[in-house]
């Protein structure tokens, strides 16, 4: 069996961003002072898996950073090294440019040497002892960079497998047999340990090979290789070059590492650190998961993989057997076919409907996950923006183990992460203006999430000083978004914050900048069928909650009327809704074929055309309602006779349950009053727009 | 609109054997009763666009939303004669996998009462009508 480690690789991102995680969620708790030695411990088992990981997978440059930090981790856990609160926030910062080094690592890309170095260079200094970091630093700066490497002729391999190595079910052969499938293999065998016939136990390993591999083959294909077995065997890999670079540094695995560091006299610690490796290095990254069934499952922003409760999976697993014990009942009875028969046939059937849905719902719950892993990253956000800012802040998080569907927890992010910035910046009052008042000194902002019926909602609420009418009227105002004449009334103004082209001028800090806005937000939130809603008492704080469905079949729609038909026109694709102006129109082309948006020149569809509509009332751009939609097509308007004040949120019901599906409707649903309506899939009216001869009038 | 669909019900086709027998068209034409879920007044529907003339459009039966057919609509049989007299059937269609229920407009629903003026029944092959349309969405 042949073991490709990259396979593995996605496993050890994903566990070290969880054990950064864990790392910063206890440092986060750390008070300086005296500290329990158990907690510093801690971290230093994530730091030290970090480590491991990354020396296994062939990330050298992670294992040294990461080392830095554990010898920092060690003198704190003796009480060489005092916790101090500087010491607690270098460590912090070391965490984050430790992610940022695994990101780059997995996204193949360089990383930011200059940060890193600096880093390191905060650590060494707080550093009691650094006579072993400073000597392996030096080393390494004398060490040729890892990328020049493409020179190599060959590896001179000694392969001394420690004797249990075949009982763990490892196989010398295989792996000369994988390195000779790289290049040209020399192999010597070393006999010496083999005792005489009748003392020899079958199972043990005594032989032990000095191998030569010629060709330009990169380290990492070597190492991958004995990737298995690094623990139970000496292992020195040398590369065989012209100049006359030190091999030693590559050679980091357990046997040659250890000689190193011996020279440095430093034994008594490595050998508790070799303790250590080797009860938390080599994993297995499938037989790890099998323990760690309360964490329920994880996923990282981005990755497309999951990590699932073992119960759920063995529940599908126990559907899937009486599935199967169902279709073989079934399976049974074709041939005679009596009236009995037929009782069981229908017995069988209904049988089989029943476990069918019930293995839709669970499959379903396999994609949920607690929510708790996007509430993770808050008391960081909150420990270092608070500090930045100088505001007393606490935390209050609610409802963390409510599961949610995989889409929800990678959408809702960003969006919740941005609210919590806003209130800090912009929410939250210093000190000396809460205490004026009559506030608590300490600011709170709380964060929960809460299943209500079909929706799952959650609310980011602080008692600050609450949303600016005044002020956010006058921005608004200022840059365009409304007309002087046009009367707000209070929520109204609040939702002018949503606005695309909103902006406060307090957003020039990277603490709610970062250059998104609202809207961003807003969009988020309604791709999930969601809606935001605000609730903000000036002087006494602010509240928003977001509402997505639980499941997302239910979206966010804007009904519109068009002759006597009503569609629903999904918030998701809709840029903005116009009253079409004269002056806005391109009259150039006959009666109106274009219109012009934000600079833009976009084609408008007549709905009524193109869904041969009679009696609509607008047939005629400057008389009617445009909305601008925006779908795979790109930007265009759509003409309707009216739309309605405000966007509602409608269960979608697939056409396909009782009929098929149509080019150019998404589904229908139930409107308030009992009847149906059809709800547009925009993409789709785009194409149909599009396929339809020009002179047909539908695209004029 | 109608506000209260439910009030539209004329009668549950009861559990258990028979036919029901109705007439579309110039045509007499008889159905398993195990195939009709109920009979329906005819009700305002929405219409969907661009599809063949006989497709009326959606009804919200207690929250299944479920197309009805006017076959007499595009056969160039004369459109539904008056409101009066003419129902609905909704019938319920298996394919392999899944059931759908789908409406059909018809002239006059006979009751076992009712005499057929000697015009014998014809069977009415419902996976023939409708099965292309709601399965493969083809028309015959």
């Amino acid at each position: 069996m042949a073991v490709d480690v990259a396979q593995f690789h996605q496993v050890f991102f994903e566990e070290s961003f969880e054990s950064l995680d864990i790392m910063e969620a206890r440092l986060l708790i750390m008070e300086p002072g005296e500290v329990d030695p158990e907690e510093i411990n801690a971290v230093f088992r994530t730091a030290h898996s970090i480590k491991g990981g990354s020396g296994t997978f062939g990330f050298p440059e992670i294992a040294a950073f990461t080392h830095i930090i554990e010898a920092l981790l060690d003198e704190m856990r003796d009480g060489r090294s005092p916790v101090t609160s500087e010491c607690i926030s270098t460590l912090l910062r070391t965490v984050d440019a430790l992610r940022e080094m695994l990101i780059a690592a997995e996204e193949g890309n360089p990383y930011d040497h200059q940060l890193v170095q600096q880093r390191k260079d905060e650590l060494i200094a707080l550093l009691r002892d650094d006579s072993e970091i400073r000597n392996a630093e030096n080393a390494n700066a004398a060490q040729p960079p890892l990328e020049n490497e493409h020179s190599v002729a060959g590896w001179n391999i000694s392969f001394r497998p420690l004797p249990p190595l075949m009982r763990n079910g490892n196989d010398p052969l295989r792996i000369i047999r994988n390195l000779a499938a790289l290049g040209e293999l020399d192999v010597q065998v070393d006999t010496e340990a083999l005792p005489r016939l009748e003392e020899l136990d079958p199972e043990q390993c005594y032989l032990a090979w000095t191998l030569h591999l010629a060709g330009d083959i990169p380290r990492k294909a070597v190492e991958e290789i004995f990737a298995w077995v690094e623990d139970e065997c000496e292992l020195v890999i040398e590369p065989v070059v012209s100049t006359d670079s030190p091999p030693q540094r590559y050679a980091a695995k357990s046997s040659s590492a250890d000689e190193r560091r011996e020279g440095n006299g430093e034994r008594r610690r490595d050998d508790r650190r070799q303790n250590d490796r080797r009860q938390g290095d080599r994993r297995f990254p499938l037989d790890r998961r099998r323990g760690d069934r309360r964490s329920g499952g994880a996923v990282l922003p981005g990755s497309s993989s999951i990590r699932v409760d073992l119960y759920k999976i063995n529940t599908i697993f126990s559907l899937m057997g009486e599935l199967m014990m169902t279709q073989a009942s079934l399976g049974l009875m074709d041939d005679e076919l009596d009236a009995e028969g037929v009782e069981r046939l229908r017995e069988g059937v209904a049988r089989l409907r029943r476990q069918t849905q019930e293995l839709q719902e669970n499959i379903l719950q396999m994609r949920e996950l607690p929510i708790r892993f996007v509430f993770g990253r808050f008391p960081r956000l909150i420990h270092d923006l608070s500090e930045e800012m100088g505001k007393k802040i606490e935390l209050v998080t609610v409802g963390e183990e409510l599961e949610v569907d995989k889409a929800v927890f990678e959408k809702i992010g960003d969006p919740l992460v941005h609210l919590v910035r806003n209130s800090l910046d912009h929410g939250i009052e210093i000190q000396q203006e809460r205490t004026a008042a009559g506030k608590p000194e300490t600011g709170t902002i709380r964060i929960e999430a809460m299943r209500r019926q079909d929706e799952i909602v959650f609310e980011v609420r602080d008692d600050g000083r609450g949303l600016d009418r005044e002020r956010i009227l006058k921005k608004a105002l200022a840059q365009g978004l409304v007309s002087a004449d046009q009367k707000l009334m209070g929520k109204q103004v609040d939702e002018l914050i949503f606005h695309p082209g909103f902006t406060t001028a307090g957003q020039v800090s990277d603490v709610s900048g970062r250059g998104v806005g609202m809207d961003v937000v807003r969009r988020n939130v309604r791709e999930l069928g969601g809606y935001i809603d605000i609730e903000s008492k000036q002087g006494s704080g602010c509240s928003i909650l977001i509402c997505v469905p639980k499941a997302p079949t239910v979206l966010e729609g804007l009904m519109v009327m068009v002759g006597e038909e009503i569609y629903v026109i999904p918030s998701a694709s809709i840029i903005e809704t116009i009253q079409v102006q004269p002056d806005r129109v391109d009259v150039q082309a006959g009666e109106g074929k274009r219109i012009r948006f934000e600079g833009e020149m976009l084609s408008v569809i007549r709905l009524h055309r193109l869904f041969d509509i009679e009696n609509a009332s607008v047939t005629d751009l400057p008389d009617g309602q445009l909305v601008i939609v925006e779908g795979d097509g790109g930007r265009y308007g759509l003409l309707v006779d009216d739309v309605a004040e405000e966007a509602q949120q409608v269960v979608l019901k697939p056409l396909e349950e009782n009929y098929h599906r149509i080019e150019g409707i998404t589904g229908s649903t139930i409107l308030s009053d009992a009847s149906v309506a059809l709800i547009l899939d925009i993409s789709g009216i785009i194409r149909l727009a599009r396929s339809l001869p020009l002179d047909s009038g539908v695209s004029v | 609109m109608d506000k209260n669909p439910e009030l539209a019900v004329v009668s549950d086709v009861e559990q258990g054997g028979g036919y029901l027998t109705f007439r579309l068209g110039d045509e007499v034409l008889c159905t398993d009763q195990s195939q009709v879920q109920e009979i329906r007044c005819p009700e305002s529907v929405t219409r969907l666009p661009n599809q063949p003339e006989f497709v009326q459009g959606l009804l919200n039966l207690r929250g299944s939303v479920i197309p009805i057919f006017d076959p007499r609509r595009g056969l160039g049989s004369p459109s539904a004669e008056s409101a009066h007299g003419t129902a609905v059937i909704i019938f319920k269609v298996s394919s392999a996998t899944v059931e759908k229920m789908a409406g059909v407009v018809v002239d006059e629903i006979f009751d076992d009462l009712t005499a057929t003026n000697g015009q014998s029944a014809k069977p009415l092959d419902l996976d023939l009508l409708l099965g292309p349309v709601l399965f493969q969405g083809r028309v015959l």
